[in-house]
């Protein structure tokens, strides 16, 4: 075994230093040849550079679009909207190539993000020189395509779309319970719209979107209910334990 | 008494009170992640280690888990997918890549004779570890064929988990009683230029022969541990003495083993920490240095001292309204928490975790076992010593790229008539 004569250590691994003192050994007539640890190889995290350069990017296209829009100013706030657009695609998009994360999470994400992203498209579109009482007398022809026909869809099909995922996977039922269970709760949000505008302000134009993603939102959530309820006890259990 | 084993059906489980902070602290520079190691004295065959990696799942079910988020607090649940071993990575102790490592918080490698187990803190702690990696090697090594008998000393894949080593000690051994808050004075810290971050840290292994050791520690009416730590503030004192202009105190936190002071069989966390504190004017004096250990050591050793220590960690855990703060809101509160009392309370860290114990049948198959500590980047040095067969393996991990300090402290022992064999990751040269 080599030694180093400073020291007065013996070195059991290969090196042509002592690892102390760096200083030179004494070669041991039995020199040993074995490597103590794995060759260094240098670690390199491309997601990481790749998350930076979007976090950067993001707030400079919102800045420029804004200042853009304040230049030359039309009574038109567009730039209201790329920058909800460049948030969610910052934020859920980001999210959404996060290997660790989970399916049902991520659908559940993007079911409320793009639901959200069309209500503001909607109202930002339709409303830039209405006055404020304007705006709520025409409440109903203005939210018409997003509260009546975009958000009732887009959350229909993002609850059908983890159904699915369950179907094929229903041996990790568990992990999709909560995401499930939070988007049908989402999915209510139409029947609410519905009870405001039968029994307080008339704010819907169709109903029948409205009717069915409270329909469908129900049904799963009455399926799960019905047919795993220890399941869902069990996940709430543990998922609210305190 | 017969044990009472655990129900089947129990698919998740709570964090235990030290592990509860560990998931909100990790990051590039502190992983949480400590390693055992045993040397074979032969090349590991890793289709073989694998199938004894898989048949340790019944026997130590909160090791095969993930930790998931709830509303309140962290849990961890059962992981039904498939543990893999991998060759060993050149950086010790690293993040644990969730998604690559099927979302386990352990990894089995192997690297010529050795298999190392690194292991994310909040599953279990040094004890719960070296058992584990123990049973997976006395598993490895009836696999490939020998007749091995456990004598008691090693859990085997057959015996059914008890409920005991699920349990969460803390829980069973804190009272109620009014406790003062436990304050750490804030000592000197190493502030040699550190290693680029994410590369991984410098390992020297330095073994000796432990009964001269313990014979020198007993001269000095002393325990190995204390005759180290004594040690230790030493060299820190020869080194950086110097350096230490406005604050001359020297902080050694321990990790203590609570099971050699309350009896428990939990293979979950069990352990707290305390620290040596030094104030030496003289700097480097070592008897004097030695004499303010084992004041450290009688002092904050007591029972009573300890389920002080014990409360105080319970009561953030006990009080309501912090139980029902949602975990968006705890987790930064508790990073904060970490940075505050945490690496930067530590000159060093060390953990002596004793001598690992053996079957005859297996230990002629094993040279000798290593450990490394998990340290974070403002406690520059964790030092983790492990004896075996008579040989005591210091592993000292560090954070800088300056080897002075592990060359003095080496240096010292050999001083005190002590033939060392040291060896190194040379990550000074590389890294």
């Amino acid at each position: 075994m080599d030694y180093c004569p400073e020291c007065k250590v013996h070195v059991a691994s290969r090196g042509d230093k002592c690892p102390l003192c760096q200083g030179s050994l004494k070669i041991g007539k039995e020199r040993s040849n074995k490597q103590s640890f794995p060759s260094f190889i240098k670690f390199k995290n491309q997601r990481k550079k790749w998350a930076v350069g979007i976090s950067i990017s993001a707030p400079i296209i919102i800045a420029i679009c804004v200042l853009i829009n304040i230049l030359t100013w039309n009574g038109f706030l567009w730039s209201l909207i790329v920058a909800v657009a460049v948030l969610y695609a910052w934020l859920v998009g980001l999210y959404t190539f996060r290997k660790t994360d989970h399916l049902g999470q991520k659908l559940m994400l993007h079911g409320i993000g793009i639901s959200a992203l069309l209500v503001v498209i909607n109202f930002v579109t339709a409303s830039p020189t209405m006055t404020d009482s304007q705006f709520l007398e025409n409440f109903s022809e203005i939210a018409k395509w997003s509260l009546d026909y975009a958000m009732p869809s887009t959350l229909i099909a993002f609850i059908l779309g983890i159904n699915i995922a369950i179907l094929s996977q229903r041996h990790r039922l568990r992990d999709y319970v909560i995401a499930q269970f939070s988007l049908c709760v989402i999915g209510l949000i139409p029947f609410v719209l519905i009870m405001i505008d039968v029994f307080a302000f008339d704010i819907l134009g169709s109903l029948f979107m409205s009717i069915a993603a409270s329909s469908f939102s129900l049904f799963t959530l009455l399926v799960f209910v019905i047919f795993a309820p220890k399941l869902i006890a069990k996940e709430f259990g543990r998922r609210f334990h305190i | 008494m017969k044990k009472k084993t655990i129900d089947k059906s129990q698919d998740w489980y709570r964090l235990d009170n030290a592990a509860k902070i560990y998931p909100a602290m990790i990051n590039k520079r502190n992983s949480c992640v400590f390693r055992f190691a045993i040397n074979l004295k032969e090349e590991v065959d890793p289709q073989i280690l694998q199938k004894a990696l898989l048949d340790m799942r019944s026997r130590f079910p909160a090791m095969f888990v993930r930790i998931r988020h709830g509303v309140f607090w962290y849990y961890l649940e059962e992981n039904k997918k498939t543990p893999r071993v991998r060759p060993e990575d050149s950086r010790i102790n690293k993040t644990i890549d969730l998604y690559g490592n099927n979302y386990f918080r352990f990894t089995v490698f192997y690297y010529r004779n050795r298999i190392s187990l690194e292991v994310f803190h909040s599953l279990t702690d040094g004890t719960g570890a070296v058992t584990f990696l123990k049973s997976l090697a006395y598993r490895y090594l009836e696999r490939k064929g020998y007749k091995l008998n456990d004598e008691g000393k090693v859990l085997t894949f057959h015996q059914e988990p008890s409920l005991d080593e699920l349990e969460d000690s803390f829980l069973k051994y804190t009272t109620k009683d009014p406790h003062k808050r436990y304050v750490v004075p804030k000592p000197f810290n190493i502030k040699d230029s550190r290693f680029p971050s994410g590369q991984g840290r410098g390992v020297i292994n330095g073994r000796l022969d432990s009964t001269k050791l313990h014979n020198i520690a007993k001269k000095h009416q002393s325990t190995v541990t204390e005759f180290l730590s004594a040690l230790l503030t030493q060299t820190v004192y020869e080194v950086y003495g110097e350096r230490m202009i406005k604050n001359n105190r020297v902080n050694i936190c321990l990790p203590i083993n609570l099971r050699r002071i309350f009896p428990s069989s939990s293979l979950r966390n069990f352990t707290l920490f305390f620290h040596s504190t030094v104030k030496d004017e003289k700097r480097g004096d070592f008897e004097e240095i030695l004499r303010q250990v084992k004041n450290s050591f009688s002092q904050g050793l007591t029972k009573e001292s300890i389920i002080e220590n014990i409360n105080v960690n319970m009561q953030a855990e006990r009080n309501m309204a912090m139980r029902l703060t949602p975990l968006f809101i705890k987790k930064p509160a508790m990073t904060i928490a970490g940075m505050m009392y945490g690496g930067i309370l530590n000159t060093l860290t060390m953990s002596n975790i004793g001598i690992v114990e053996l079957p005859q049948s297996m230990a002629e198959h094993v040279q000798d076992f290593e450990f490394n500590l998990s340290n974070d980047i403002n406690c520059a040095y964790g030092i983790g010593v492990i004896t075996f067969n008579n040989i005591m393996t210091i592993s000292m991990i560090r954070e800088t790229r300056d080897t002075v300090f592990s060359m003095q402290f080496f240096r010292n022992l050999v001083k005190l008539g002590l033939e060392v064999e040291v060896e190194s990751n040379y990550w000074e040269e590389v890294a």
